[in-house]
Order: C-alpha cells, then structure tokens, then sequence
C-alpha cells in the first residue's frame, strides 16, 4: 500500500506528492513547483475556485480584439512604417503628397485583414462551441442525473458517462457496470494507439452503482496539481470519516478519450477545461499562435533592408536640399523668404514621405487575398478529396502556402497517418509450403490452392490442420454470440493481430465459437472425410488448462489444452527467434520456413512463427505446481513464472508461420518514396513498438534490407552517449554508404538522447542517416524531437503529420501541421495548419499546391518591390531636377492608384493562376521539387537583382522620357505643357513597362492574366481622360491633372516613345531570359519549356536526372550494423500489440468474459485490449486491497 | 468549403494557358524584326524634326536702347540687365534677326528660361486655386508669404504668381510691326481653372486687393485690349502658372498671326527686330532668358532624340539578334534530342 500523503497536511497541501516524472518526459521548462488539490466530493463551491470547463481556442475576444489586432498588425514592419508616415503626413507643411494618401490605403489595408482575422475566428469559436455544448449526465441536484452542458461541469462533480461517449474532463473513476468496475476506455485521441486500455476503480468504491449511493458520498480527494503528463497520476480520496486511500493513473478518465465496450462508469471531476491533461498537452501557446511562413519572415526582413535604402535615399536628398538652399537663398529672388523655412530635419522627414512607398503598402494585402485563393484551391482539389470519408482537403491557415515547397523534414505519426491500423491475415507458411497472395487487396484470406489440399485428405493436410488448429487455440480472443448466425460469433480480441489469426482460421473452417472458463469451443472441418460433398464439421472442445502470458521480454505465448482426445497439448506463438530456440531438433522445414519467413518480413509483414508440443501427463502435472507456486510468489514473481513457462515450451514442433499485413493507407509508400526522391527526410515518431514500426517502416518503403540499421534502444545517459558516438563514427565508415543508413531510437533512450549534452549528438547522426524512427515517444518528444530540428537548422522547414491528439504538440511545435482528418478524433485537425483526408495527399500537397504557392509568393513579393520601386525611385531622379525640395513628380492620388490600381491586378494573376510546370509533371518528376526547396526563387541574391534591375529601368524610363520630352514643346502648334504632363507621361511608360515586365515573368499565361495585364495597362488609359476632366466640375483633388490626357493624346512623340521605351527597358529583360532559358536552365524550367513545346513525357529525358536514386538492388546485407543493430538480418516485427502487465491480467479478463457468456449486447468491437500504459512500479495497492 | 461534384478548370487549377517559350530562337525572330521596323521609323523621326527650324535667341545681356524720356544717370549701365538692377527702370532693348530663307509653316514665339526652379515645391504650393477660380477671399494658408501687404490681400497671391515672368515683345520688320497673337495659347481645358470674378468689371472686383510685389501691373492691367484674355483668365499669366518640368524651360510667348495676308505661309525671309520690354532680372541667380522662333512638326518643335533612339535601338536589336543566333546554334534545344539538365544544373548528377 501506497500512502503517497499523510493527510494531515491535506488541508494546506503541502507537498507530499513527489512529482513523479513520467518517463519519456523531457520537457525543459520547469513546473512551478506543485500545488496540490483538494477537491471536495459532490459539493459545490469547492474551496478554491477551479478553472471553468469551458475550452476556447479562439484567438480574441470582444475586449482583446482591437488591442491584439493592432499589435499584431503593427508587428509587421511594413504596417508599423506606414503608421509611421500616415502620422508624417498630418504635420503641417511637411508632406508632398497630401496628408490622407497614405492613411487611407492603409485603414483599407488593415480593414481587410480585420475581416479576415475576424472571419478565422469565429470558425474556431464555432467548433469550441460544440464542445463545449455536449452534454452529458451529471449529478448536480437531488434529483439524480440530468443532461448538463460541458462548459457547465464543474471540478467535483459526479458524472455518470455512457458507452461511446467521451469524456468530459479528466475524471476518477469510481465505478462501472461491469464485474470490479473495470471499465474500458480508447484513448487514440491522446496518444494515437486504438487498443482499448482497462482502468479499475477502487475496490471501495466499485459497489456505489446505486444514484443514492452516490448522493450520499462524502469526502475529499487531494491530487497533484494539473500538469500534462498523460500517464501519471497521483493523489487519494478521502470518504468521510474512513481511511485515505490511495488513487493512482488507474482510476483516471481523461479528457480526449472514450467509453468503449462499457455500459457506464461514475466518475468525479478532477481537471476541468485547459486543466485537463489533454489540454495541458496542447501547448499553451496554441491559443496564440503566430505561424508564419519562411518567406515571410525574410521578406519582412527585407522590408528593413528597404528602409536601409529609404534611409540612405532621404539622407542624400536631405543633405542636397541644405547645400541647394544655402546656394540660392541670397539669389533665387522669386522663391522669397521660403527657404528659410527649411531646415534638414523638415526636409528629412518630406523625403520620407516622398520616398515611402519604396516599400510596397500593397504587398500585406495581396498577399493575404493571394493566400486566401491559394487555400481555396487546397479546399477545391479533387486530387486531395477523399471520397471514402467525404472530406476535403482544408487549408486552416493561409500564411504557410509556400511553406509547403520548402519541406525538408517530415515528421509523420505512424497508427492512423501511415496506416488504416487494420491488421489482414495475408499469407502463411504450413509445411514448408506458402499460401496466400501477398499482393491481394481483399481483407480475407483466400488461397483455393490450400482448400484443395484440406479437401484431400493428403499428408500435406495434416501439417495444414494442425496450423490452423492451433491458430484457433492459441490465443485470448473472447467471443460474443452473434445472434445471426451462431456459427459466426463476433471476436472480441486484446490485440487485433490475433483477430486477424483467428478471423482467418474461421474463414478456413476453424470456427473458434465460444471461450468458457475452461473450455474451447471450436467448429472445425471433418478430418479423414475426403468425399467430394458437403463438407462436414465436428464441434471440438479443448479443455483450457493455462494460458502463459504474452509479455515482450517472452515475445510468445502459450496455451496448454487437454484435446478432445485426451492429449495434452501446448500451441506456442510467437516470434520467430524465441520460437526457434525452442524448437526440437530435426525440423523438416525449419529451412524453408525460415526463408519464407524472411519474405514476409521484407515485404513488411508481421510474422509469427506458430509451433506445437505434445506434453506428457506427468510433466504437465510436475510443472503445474511448479507454476503456480511461481505465480503466487511474492518474490521476483515475473521472473519466477517466465522460468516456469520456458520450462514447458521446450521441444517445439514447428507448424508454420504467419504473415501479418498492418495495412497501409493507399499510396503511402508511393508518396514516401516519392518525398524522398524529393530529398525530403522522413521521421516516423510514434507511440508504437519498435518492432511494429520497424515493420511499417519496411513496408512503407522508408526502410530498405540493404539500409543498415542503427537501433538506440538504451537505458542510461552513459550508455545512450556511448551508442551515439560510436555510431556517429559507424556512419562514417559505412563500407555501402549508398545504402543509406535508418535510425531506430527508442522513446527512453530518446528522452537521454534529447538530454541538453547529447542532443546535438544526436541531432548529426539522424540528419546523416536517410530514415528516423523513433517509438514509443510520448506527445512531448515527439514535439521535442521536432523543435531540436527546428532551432537546429532554422532555415529548414518541417512538417508534422499525424491524426491523433498525441500529435497535436508536434504538429503545433513544427512550421507546418498537417492533420489527417475525417477520421474519428478531431484535435490533431483543430491544431493543424493543413487538414488532409490521407497521407498520400501530401505529394500533391507538397509538390502542387506548396511549389506553385512558393514560386507565385516569390515572384509576387519580388515583383511588388519591383513595380514600386521603378516607380518610385524616379521622385528621387527628379528632386535632383527641383533644388531638392521634395516636390513630387507624379500627381498624388495617381501614386495612390498606382498600387490599388493600375499594377494591382499582375500581382494576383501571378499570385492566382501562375504555374510553371503542370501539376501533372510535379508529381510524376520529384526532381522538380527542388528548386523551391533550396528557396531559389527568393533569397538575397535573387531580391537584390530583382532591386538593381528596378533602379535601372526607373533610371532608363526616366531619362528615355526627360529626352523625348525635351522643351515640351510636342504639338504642332506650339503649344506646350508641363511638370505634370511630363510625369503622367512617365507614369505611363512605367506602367506598361511595369505590367509587361509581369507578363515576361509568367509562364502561363491564362485567361485571367490577360485580362489583369492588359486591363492593367489600358485602366490608366482610361482612367487619364476621366480624371483630367474631373477638377472643378467634381472635387477638389484633380486640379493638377486638368487637361493633361488631351495634352498627351495628341502628342505623337508621347506614341512613338511608348513603343520605344518599353523596348529599350525590357530588351536586356528578354535577352536575359533567352540566354537563361536556353544556356542555363535548371530542371524547372526545362521542364516548363518542353511541355511548351508540347512534350509531355519527359520520362527519358528525366530518367536522367536523379538527386537520389533509391536503392533496389540486391546487394548483400550490410554486416557493419552496431552491436545493437539486429544480428543476421533486419528484426521482424513480430504479431502482437497487445501489451503485458495490465491492470487485470490477460488470463484473468479472459476468465471473467468466459463466465458470462451471456455478455450484455453492447457496441461491437474489434479490438479488446487490457493493455495498460502506466508504469508499473507503485501500483500494487490494487491487489493488496 | 470542398465540393466534391464541381469540377472546374478554375478551381482544379487546370485553365488552359498559353505557355509563351521565350528561347533564342523566338527572341532572335522578333529583335531581328523589330529592329528592322525600328530604322526606318528613325529615319522618319529624323527627317521630321530636321525640318524644324528653331532661332534661339539669348538676350539676357541684351543692349539698352536710350529713351527720350529716361531719367539722366550719372553712370548707367549699358546693358538691361544691369540697368534695371541698379534701379527698377524701364529699359527697352532690341535684339535683331535675319531669316535668310524665311520661316514656313505656323510659327511660334516662346520664351526661355534656364536655372528658373519654377519646379520647387516651395514655388509650386504657393498658390491659392480658389483664388484663380475667382473665389478671391478667403486666402490660402499655401500663399504666405505673398498673401497679405498692410493687412490687403494679394491677387493673385502666392510666389509662383509672384514670379510672373513679364518681358514684353514687339516683332518689327522694316518698319512693318509683325502681327502677334496673345490668345488660342493655353489649353482649353487648362483655361477652365482660372476665372475673375463675375458680374463687376475687373478693376472693381479687384480694387480692394494689392498687387504682387515683384508685379508692375495690377490684375486688370494684364491685357487691357481684350477682355476675355484679362485678369485672371489672361494666357500669359495661365500659362506662367502651369509649373514647368525643370529648371531649364520654354513657354509659348506669342504666335504670328497668319491670318494676317504676308504672313499666310509663315515668316517671309527677311530681318527682324525683337524690340523688348526688359523687366524680368534673371542674372542673380545665373540664369539666362531666351527668345526662341521656332515652327513645328507633326512632332511639335526641334528633338532630333526620338529619331537617333530609334536608329540606335533598331540597330541594337539586330546586333542582338545575331548574338541570339550564335546562342540558339550553340545550346538550342533540338526536339529530337533529350537535354541534358545535368550540364548546367549542378543540383543534380
């Protein structure tokens, strides 16, 4: 017994709890140190008020909203700069350009993402709200149970939880309906594994089943404080006026998961709302979450860059403006007293305002609507719709679109992302002989081939019945009578690898019917009647005499049967290695089942060797006592028995060897190896075995038998260091490096290997190796294993997968989370950036959608300081022109229109429908995914190119147009204009240039991006006649630009400079691109120009270039494998996923569902697991009660 | 937001698109084509503004012609631009030409002004548009500091209207003066934005305002013999506000009138005489004023520029266009063979 706190302290809670860490817990950030709870049973108000059981993950509310808003708007540099000038623009006197053409672009800007925040929002508080809106039954009156709302639970509460439902907080179980309030619960929400697991309320408390009862408790529980670790728990309840008892991760309910298989249980609220474990697992920061893309951040960095330029620009103008004036002040008579008004500081901040737009106030804006169709399109994407679940593929944020095509490292869950977790008997291997077809797709087991021979009572028949007997035997499958068809009962199995085995032998004619406390039932197919007729079937009945426990140190197990015939017989699974060691000597078909089995392994089956012995009497009886002696030991009791049972499995005789499928989701192992040949690096983070994730790592195509394979599977610091190094040094004498090289890591070495020294270690040899699984890893590793990648190489961007709660932290924690959706548990969705229906999704997702986004972004952002920057710079080249006085050349709602306007539109259709490469091509060709990886499209030298090229052409149009409109004397009679027509005019020129210059850079031109480059152009010629005539029959603004269309139409200079100019602007643009385009091309753009020319099958061409080929070929196994690494071939996993050392033991769940046949008629269900997660060591008050 | 059953070449991102392939061998095509264009478009350009004839004239250091009714001065100089500096002083000079071969086609008069910043944003805002539309109260803020003398308003107020560059001419040829006209200079519509004040005559309306320092008219003095081209509305002074580009500049000054019978076909040849009002000082700042007689092509007055950038442009175009030649036959992509990426993309192997 367990007294974790001596409860005289219970009322101040001092610290008696020691804060056990979980295992597999790394988490740096260290707790405050605990405040424990006490929690007053059925009694409201407790003491200290709890936090409420509503859950918002919404980002503002009404008060937060402005103050959030402006921060984070204002965050952006670009938004907080136009604040800046929007201010400038008010001090009198100083402003070139008015004092509202700054802020009113702005608030439109600003508004616009208000709406949008506003808009995300309330889609987040929606699905809060139906959370928070379920209901369930609590005990809150005298009048027993009602419905009560979520949000309205409350800590101390009684609630009673109905099969199927979900918990709504983190509960104790007080008692169930079932036989020692056992109860079971499915928590894949949480930690991803879909066996049910067994909790086991109190002794004490099992027999409150009556509402009275309950109503009548009274008493305090005292627990630890809320904290996130999901398997740990302590604390102790107090009913009044009797002896604290002890409450350990047993009796906890949580949040997240579900009532499986039960009809009710009674619990008592313990962790409400963002108090409950699962909530505590979702990072905290989630409720503000700032994502935002790489590009982003370094276009944002850029922005400074741009102020740098701004800067230097006003400088230069300001000091030009102090000499000129000091010059001209005593002559310039007709400028007056004017200059000496003018000081630098005034005319500083005039040329900031003049220049201001250097930095594109448009370029927030477009992207963000950009954004908005970009996920339109992932939402639209038929490719991605997953027509078995009816979902959608679904963009949740739009920052990260162009993310998605600079992937380096994927982080994928395993159990319901890789696979459907549905276990299919495939293959088997009986006397040496295979059946079963490896590649079928059906979900049965059919081989004719092995009917036939059952059929015909050949000697081949027999090995083939004793097989399928003994799969029938052999397991702790439980049943429940199927009222259709008595014959077909429905399986109830602890692992559903063995309700694969026993579902197949069924299908053979080896019906296991009903499991009795100590018999068998099984209705099999007649032996010695070889008639051609009907078929007929005996109802055998095996006396049950023991069943030896699987346990992963054993890897098998056993039953011990008394045949119908008298015959003592013990039927043995398990894997291969245990089982050979045990076998007696002279197998007829050892050899080649071993082979066989070796086939099933590679193509990534689980396998289990099946073997039998036939026990004489007196032995059976001597080690009977033996055994039981050893299983009521007090002492080393597991050791003990573990002896005893290898006692007796001794002396095999092998019958064959099962495969197992974990089935795959569709076109996984497509899409991995296509990321790969993306040179994309693929994590497996899972919560599973490392056998099974072994195997799925086989047959998903991210292990290969030639890899070799490095397994850290240590249990200290020292001893993890030690692997790490040598390894490391492993690695690197590699005889086959081309072999590539996989990492196995453990979840207890992982939490020494994240250890602050050895991290870094660690860290060299993933990245070295081509393929990372780590198992067993607990929802915090696995978010840790991704922030050590991430601060790592910060420049690298990661994508985490998965479909379960205990993905949530790693999907929150890498820079794009993608949730699998349309399955049944929803967090992983809620905190993802991408919701996919499949994992094969993200090939298109990746090479599609997230390549194209990040070209389109790239040359958007490029292609907007471009456009502002040719424009703009010319007010620079004219103030040496004006004595440096910040006169502007253009009129000033023009400049406004410039970006809202005239050049809005090429942005989108380059940001919209731009698309270098058919989707089809991307995802045939992985090759092409390269270039958007290494970011080629935008980095420094590609932006400051783009930034000499603008300042060139606005010095080329600027002076081109001062040439041609020399004297402005253009019209045949004489007549002749001003500074304003000479801006318009240029103006002109810089907007066709502008908009040309678009088009040159778009590879695709379709419908749309006519439309927006030549709308472009012709808007501004059409808008220059409106607005000319505008001022004074309308408003007070035009009155600069009066007359001016008229002017310029009719000037033939200004034509034949239209086509001069853009000519000689661009001339070196297109010469550049020929030369690229034909002597320097990378993949890409071949690519993009031989479909052009209408190749479409560029398979020859591209069978040629190859960043990584994967390896197929047959060469010898790799003997360098470390001490660790499995010795004579890669390491089977082996068929079970059903853990040992439960609650209640697999031998006694069995006993208790054999002696109620007559079970209730509750859900079906498939998988029955007693598995229980919790580390074992200090829970043994259970039995000592 | 997903829809299964719609199937769009919009939303499935499959619009059909024109993939232009811009490869040595479409831009040699075109560069070779429109530089070809290109000459001879040049050519023409050339011709046109060749047939242009422009006399400039620099008169800002131009001789003073003495007046009989000049004031006697110990020591005056000889030179207008002197003579009014040391006092504000009518000073009257001629500046003679010949035109050996006359002048055909409609000729123009402008003045010429060089280092006059009428571009600086000091000049340019000191203006009140109001003001020029007729609304002469209240002033704007934009006018100081030429908006109030003694508590009076100045119209038009503002510095820039202050600066009115106000040099008269006369055009004499053997005693003949040569028609000139004021009006038919300005826009139309640029006339749409100067106005007096309605319903009083001129001098009325304006008779409670003051004159701009730097002026020697008033208002209503402009153009005493037409009305329509008075006051506020009168061409020289509208086209003195619209702000010039840069600081060198002309402005239409007057046109010869060609109804007039001699001057039907232009200026004969013959020798002129400009005989000038010298008023404006410009030798302060270093700057120079100019008389230019210029007729015009389609293309307006004398740029050689359009012309030379389109030879010049043409023939670099079919430099490049050869240089895009010797590109395509050296790296061309032949379509019967597969290129090899891996010589020019080193990602790959």
């Amino acid at each position: 017994m367990v007294f974790p706190l001596s409860y005289s302290n219970i009322a101040h809670g001092v610290s008696g709890v020691s804060s056990r860490s979980a295992s597999g817990q790394s988490s740096p950030e260290q707790q405050p140190p605990p405040v424990n709870r006490v929690i007053l049973i059925n009694k409201q108000p407790q003491p200290v008020s709890f936090c409420s059981n509503t859950v918002s993950t919404a980002k503002y509310n009404a008060i937060t909203f402005l103050p959030l808003f402006f921060f984070e708007s204002f965050r952006r540099y670009s938004n907080a700069f136009f604040l800046f000038i929007a201010c400038l623009q008010q001090i009198p006197d100083v402003s070139p350009t008015g004092r509202f053409t700054t802020l009113m672009p702005l608030s439109f800007i600003l508004f616009v993402s208000a709406c949008k925040e506003i808009f995300e929002d309330a889609k987040r508080r929606k699905a809060d709200n139906i959370a928070n809106n379920r209901k369930v039954l609590a005990l809150k009156s005298s009048f027993g149970f009602e419905e009560t709302k979520w949000s309205k639970i409350m800590v101390g509460d009684v609630v009673k939880v109905r099969n199927n439902e979900e918990f709504p907080s983190d509960l104790i179980l007080l008692s169930s309906s079932e036989p020692h309030g056992v109860c079971y619960i499915e928590t894949s929400n949480l930690d991803g594994e879909t066996n049910l697991k067994t909790r086991l309320s109190l002794p004490e408390t099992a027999q409150l089943q009556a509402v009275d009862d309950l109503m009548a408790l009274d008493g305090t529980i005292e627990c630890e404080a809320p904290n996130r670790h999901l398997y740990d728990f302590t604390g102790n309840i107090r009913p009044s006026g009797r002896q604290v008892i002890a409450l350990g991760p047993e009796q906890l309910l949580l949040r997240g998961s579900r009532l499986k298989n039960t009809e009710w249980v009674f619990g008592i609220v313990i962790f409400t709302g963002h108090d409950s474990k699962l909530m505590r697992n979702s990072k905290q920061s989630a409720i503000i979450r700032l994502k935002r893309s790489q590009l982003d951040e370094f276009a944002n960095r850029q922005i400074v860059m741009m102020f740098a330029l701004l800067v230097i620009l006003c400088l230069v103008s300001a000091v030009g403006s102090t000499i000129w004036t000091k010059g001209h002040r005593q002559t310039d008579w007709y400028l007056g007293e004017a200059l000496d008004s003018t000081n630098f500081g005034f005319s500083f901040l005039t040329f900031i305002i003049l220049y201001n737009n250097l930095i594109p106030i448009s370029l927030q804006v477009t992207l963000e609507m950009v954004r908005l169709f970009q996920t339109l399109f992932v939402s639209w994407d038929l490719d991605m719709y997953d027509k078995t679940t009816n979902t959608p593929a679904v963009a949740r944020t739009s920052n990260l679109n162009e993310d998605l095509g600079q992937v380096k490292y994927v982080f994928s869950d395993k159990t319901g992302t890789l696979t459907e977790n549905k276990m299919i008997f495939r293959q088997c291997s009986v006397g040496g002989v295979v059946y079963g077809d490896a590649l079928a797709t059906s979900e049965d087991f059919v081989d004719t081939n092995l009917s036939e021979t059952l059929r015909g009572n050949t000697p081949v028949a027999k090995p083939i019945n004793d097989f399928l007997l003994a799969l029938s035997i052999c397991h702790t499958v439980v049943t429940e009578p199927n009222p259709d068809n008595p014959n077909q009962p429905v399986y109830l199995a602890a692992s559903p690898d063995e309700a694969a085995l026993v579902k197949a032998a069924a299908n053979l004619d080896y019906t296991f019917i009903k499991r009795e406390p100590h018999h068998l039932t099984i209705r099999a197919r007649s032996r010695g009647d070889n008639s051609k007729g009907e078929i007929k079937h005996d109802m055998l009945q095996y006396e049950l005499l023991e069943i030896l426990e699987f346990t992963s140190d054993r890897k098998r197990m056993s039953v011990l049967v008394r045949t119908p015939e008298g015959r003592i017989l013990l039927t043995c699974k398990g894997a291969d290695t245990v089982i050979c060691d045990r076998l007696a000597p002279h197998q007829p078909y050892l050899e080649q089942t071993m082979q066989q089995l070796e086939r099933f392994a590679e193509r990534g089956f689980r396998t289990l060797c099946v073997a039998t012995a036939e026990i004489m009497p007196d032995f059976y009886n001597e080690w009977k006592k033996n055994y039981h002696r050893a299983s009521t030991s007090m002492d080393r009791r597991r050791e003990q028995v573990s002896e005893a049972c290898n006692a007796i499995e001794r002396n095999l005789q092998l019958l064959g060897a099962t495969a197992i499928e974990d089935r795959l989701q569709e076109g996984v192992s497509h899409c991995i190896a296509a990321l790969r040949k993306a040179n994309i690096k693929i994590w497996v983070l899972t919560g599973d075995k490392m056998e099974t994730a072994i195997n799925i790592g086989h047959s998903c195509n991210l292990l290969n038998r030639d890899m070799t394979l490095f397994t850290v599977n240590e249990t200290s610091l020292d001893r993890v260091r030690e692997v790490l190094f040598k390894f490391k040094n492993d690695i690197k004498e590699m005889l086959h490096p081309e072999n590539g090289a996989g990492l196995i890591v453990d979840g207890r070495a992982l939490t020494y290997a994240l250890a602050m020294d050895l991290r870094k270690d660690f860290l060299d040899l993933a990245t070295l190796c081509d393929a990372v699984i780590c198992c067993r890893v607990s929802p915090m590793q696995k978010a840790d294993v991704v922030s050590l990648v991430k601060t790592h190489y910060p420049k690298d961007i990661t994508l985490a997968i998965g479909d379960g709660a205990n993905d949530v932290a790693m999907i929150q924690t890498a820079h794009i989370g993608v949730g699998i959706s349309g399955k049944e548990g929803m967090q992983a969705v809620c905190a993802s950036d991408y919701a996919i229906g499949q994992f094969r999704f993200l090939q298109k997702l990746l090479f599609v959608h997230g390549a194209w986004s990040y070209e389109r972004i790239s040359k958007l952002i490029l292609y907007c300081y471009y456009k502002n920057i040719t424009l703009y710079v010319m007010q620079f080249y004219f103030t040496l022109g004006n004595g440096f006085s910040g006169q502007t050349l253009f009129e000033r709602w023009t400049i406004g229109l410039y970006n809202i306007w005239f050049t809005a539109l090429p942005p989108f259709v380059i940001g919209i429908f731009e698309r270098s490469c058919s989707s089809e091509s991307r995802m045939r060709y992985p090759v092409l995914y390269g270039s958007s990886q290494r970011g080629e499209l935008f980095n420094y030298a590609v932006f400051w190119r783009w930034i000499f090229l603008a300042l060139a052409h606005s010095a080329v149009i600027f002076y081109l147009t001062y040439a041609i409109f020399w004297h402005n004397t253009l019209w045949t009679n004489g007549q002749n204009e001003g500074g304003f027509l000479f801006g318009a005019a240029a103006f002109t020129y810089v907007v066709v240039i502008v908009t040309l210059k678009a088009g040159l850079e778009t590879s695709s031109w379709t419908v749309w991006t006519h439309f927006g480059i030549w709308f472009s152009i012709l808007s501004w010629f059409i808008f220059m006649p409106i607005y000319s005539n505008v001022w004074p029959h309308m408003l007070y603004f035009g009155e600069d630009f009066v007359g001016i269309a008229e002017a310029l139409y009719s000037s033939a200079s200004f034509w034949f400079g239209l086509v001069l100019v853009p000519v000689i602007t661009l001339m070196f643009d297109i010469l550049y691109k020929a030369w690229t385009n034909t002597g320097y091309s990378n993949v890409v753009d071949t690519v993009r120009r031989m479909e052009s020319m209408g190749i479409h099958d560029l398979d020859v061409f591209l069978s040629v270039v190859k960043p990584r080929p994967l390896i197929q070929n047959d060469t010898p196994l790799n003997a360098l494998a470390g001490p660790s690494t499995s010795q004579g071939g890669h390491p089977r996993g082996y068929a079970f996923s059903q853990d040992e050392a439960g609650a209640v033991s697999q031998a006694n769940i069995v006993s208790m569902y054999g002696s109620t046949d007559n079970l209730p008629n509750r859900a079906r269900m498939q998988r029955l697991s007693v598995n229980n997660l919790t580390p074992k060591k200090s829970h043994r008050h259970t039995e000592s009660h | 937001m997903g829809r299964s059953d719609e199937y769009t070449d919009l939303n499935q991102q499959r619009k059909p698109a024109w993939k232009p392939d811009l490869d040595a061998k479409t831009v040699l095509l075109s560069f070779l084509g429109m530089g070809l264009c290109f000459v001879p478009i040049g050519v023409g350009l050339l011709m046109a503004s060749d047939s242009v004839q422009e006399l400039v004239l620099d008169y800002t250091f131009c001789l003073r012609v003495p007046q009989k009714n000049d004031p006697i001065r110990p020591f005056s100089s000889p030179t207008c631009a002197g003579y009014i500096n040391q006092r504000p002083a009518k000073c009257i000079c001629h500046v003679p030409f010949s035109l050996p071969d006359g002048l055909p086609g409609s000729v123009v008069i402008f003045y010429a002004l060089s280092r006059f910043y009428q571009n600086h944003r000091f000049l340019m805002k000191s203006r009140d548009e109001f003001q020029l539309m007729g609304d002469i109260l209240p002033l704007s803020w934009n006018c100081h500091p030429f908006d109030y003398i003694n508590g009076s308003a100045i119209v038009p107020c503002g510095s820039f209207a202050n600066a009115l560059f106000n040099d008269t001419i006369r055009l004499e040829t053997k005693n003949e003066t040569v028609p000139l006209l004021r009006t038919g200079l300005a826009w139309p519509l640029e006339k749409q934005l100067f106005g007096n004040p309605k319903g009083r005559p001129l001098n009325e309306s304006y008779k409670d305002f003051v004159k701009p320092p730097s002026w020697s008219k008033n208002i209503w003095e402009l153009d005493r013999d037409t009305p329509f081209n008075n006051g506020m509305e009168n061409e020289d002074f509208i086209i003195w506000m619209r702000p010039a580009a840069f600081p060198n500049f002309r402005k239409v000054f007057r046109r010869v009138d060609e109804s007039h019978v001699a001057y039907r076909d232009g200026m004969p040849k013959g020798n002129y005489t400009f005989i000038i009002d010298y008023n404006y000082p410009v030798t302060a700042y270093g700057g120079r004023k100019f008389l230019v007689v210029s007729n015009a092509s389609a293309f307006g007055g004398k740029n050689p520029f359009l012309g030379i950038a389109y030879i010049a442009t043409g023939c670099c175009l079919v430099v490049l266009s050869f240089v895009m030649w010797i590109l395509h036959m050296k790296y061309g992509i032949r379509e019967d063979e597969a290129l090899d990426v891996r010589k020019t993309d080193p990602f790959y192997f």
